[in-house]
């Protein structure tokens, strides 16, 4: 019984996407007809290879990357030591800093879109993969070190110290104690935070338009009313989405505790 | 701890720590100062200090008190959405129920979809008035189909962000779900709780902490919904869909009118703040803890 409205339920949620993708492999034509046709039309390739040819698909798709990868590899950078520190050298500001940074993360992007948009522009960061790392680098930052934090936390103490009697360095410990236990919270926070930067998409709709435009920005161009070409629409959006969606499947756990802040675990 | 450690310890969060205040520091510094100009990249070289006209010309805008009703209905109606479905999906799946893992990939699956494709595919493929697969429905059942972006366009973006959020709800309460102890659920039961009275004394109050966190988180986000507006309405028609982020960025990438948009972006600042020093005050508590 309940496992019959739980497959309903989790049909209906999914459908969109379904219909999505079974739209990206119809005919504009048939994408667009009335009454829909759900199995039985002509299955095609040709809306991928239009996409691929025509629309530079793939500079997008690496610009997305790039932007994706780099900004979180840099927070990470950045993140990791200060975690580190907070998790296993606190001090008395340790909590009044972590809620500091939480706090950061509320602020709303729009509250200070004109000066980043001005400042970018003086210094010539418009539509530069350059300045998407830097603001999707920064904007994220917060959430990668809280992350990392409730993960490091976790890490018994003990070993820790045991390994200073053993008379290991600082560095030692580091490289050689507290890196391997923490490769599994360092994975989980940086494939939470490729997601939320690859969907970015108030950053990017306005400090890209096409040099550096990831495939967010690429999405909203078939937004103009002569564009209806669905089919186009669904092959390209499926495409954006197919690699975060597996990403984002094998990292459902992280993301409860990444989004709350270890609130909820 | 040695004092060598500690001073690492310093030395190690000052990166992220002086990142993260200039960040935060200077572009609302510079929003505070534009605030206070009578400032157009149209005009560029005429700014002129204005004091708070920017503000009183911003908040009495009715441009302002529509984006503001807007923003409020979109918030209150997401929230509402997905905390009741949420709520009700996260009690279905934590039954026993054959292939949950795949049911539940399903449910959460919309939470991963960029927000300008949801947008999109909603608009398009689900809501077209003539084409969409909802207007087929409605003239299945002999209804007439609805224009969604022409007569309801504030539901259509509500419906298209509860969408994205209800996995966000659903997961987070699940999670709750499952750590709540079986033990205390069989108590209730053995004490001759019904299932209607042990959700009411057992479940429900085990699940307000979690349902506080994720109306506070979801507020945070929702307060600044771009992208679904920008690629399905662009605020219109008229101002039926502009909510106060939309509006702002109307003012500064559209009217280029820094002044007014840095006021607003300060309203924008202030109403966020209220919601976070309460996220704050509940996720320290647990930090303690």
């Amino acid at each position: 019984m309940s496992t019959a409205a739980a497959w309903v339920v989790g049909f209906v949620i999914f459908f969109p996407i379904l219909w999505m993708i079974l739209a990206s492999f119809k005919t504009e034509l048939e994408a667009f007809s009335i009454p829909p046709s759900f199995l039985f039309f002509h299955w095609t390739l040709e809306n991928y290879e239009t996409v691929q040819g025509r629309s530079d698909y793939i500079h997008h798709a690496v610009n997305s990357i790039i932007v994706a990868g780099g900004s979180t590899l840099i927070a990470m950078l950045i993140a990791i030591p200060a975690a580190w520190s907070m998790a296993f050298a606190p001090s008395k500001r340790t909590k009044d800093t972590l809620l500091w940074m939480l706090s950061t993360k509320m602020m709303p992007p729009v509250g200070v879109l004109v000066p980043i948009y001005l400042l970018y522009r003086t210094f010539g960061l418009l539509d530069t993969l350059g300045g998407l790392i830097l603001v999707l680098c920064l904007g994220n930052l917060p959430i990668v070190v809280w992350m990392l934090f409730t993960y490091f936390k976790e890490i018994p103490k003990d070993i820790l110290e045991a390994a200073r009697m053993d008379g290991a360095t600082v560095g030692r410990e580091l490289v050689y104690v507290l890196t391997p236990m923490a490769v599994p919270g360092i994975a989980s926070t940086l494939l939470l935070n490729v997601i939320l930067a690859w969907n970015e998409a108030f950053w990017t709709l306005n400090l890209s338009t096409s040099d550096a435009a990831p495939l967010t920005v690429f999405i909203a161009s078939y937004s103009s009313p002569e564009g209806l070409f669905w089919a186009k629409l669904s092959a390209a959006s499926t495409l954006a989405i197919a690699p975060i969606l597996v990403l984002g499947w094998f990292s459902q756990r992280q993301l409860v505790r990444g989004l709350t802040f270890g609130a909820v675990k | 701890m040695t004092e060598q450690t500690r001073a690492l310890g310093r030395l190690l969060l000052t990166p992220a720590v002086a990142l993260l205040f200039v960040w935060m520091i200077v572009p609302l510094g510079m929003t505070i100062y534009f605030s206070s100009l009578r400032y157009n990249l149209l005009n560029p070289g005429m700014e002129q200090f204005v004091g708070l006209e920017n503000y009183t010309y911003f908040l009495t805008d009715p441009a302002f008190l529509a984006s503001l009703h807007n923003t409020l209905v979109l918030v209150g109606s997401v929230l509402a959405i997905t905390i009741v479905l949420g709520t009700l999906i996260a009690l279905l799946l934590d039954q026993v129920v054959v292939g949950r893992n795949i049911v539940r990939l399903m449910v959460i699956a919309p939470f991963f979809v960029m927000p300008t494709v949801s947008a999109l595919v909603w608009k398009n493929l689900l809501m077209h008035p003539v084409s969409g697969l909802l207007a087929f429905i409605a003239t299945s059942f002999g209804l007439a189909p609805i224009d969604w972006f022409a007569d309801m366009p504030l539901l259509a973006i509500i419906l298209i962000v509860a969408w994205q959020w209800l996995p966000f709800a659903t997961l987070i309460l699940l999670t709750a779900l499952q750590s709540l102890d079986e033990e205390q659920r069989e108590a209730a039961e053995m004490d001759g709780a019904g299932a209607l009275s042990s959700f009411i004394y057992v479940t429900l109050p085990h699940l307000a902490r979690p349902i506080t966190v994720v109306i506070l988180i979801e507020t945070i986000f929702l307060l600044t919904v771009f992208a679904e507006i920008f690629v399905t309405t662009g605020g219109g028609p008229g101002l039926a869909t502009t909510n106060i982020a939309f509006l702002i960025y109307a003012q500064a990438l559209i009217q280029y009118d820094v002044g007014s948009a840095s006021a607003g972006g300060m309203v924008a600042v202030v109403i966020a703040n209220i919601v976070a020093f309460f996220l704050v005050r509940i996720v320290g508590r647990n930090l303690e803890a």
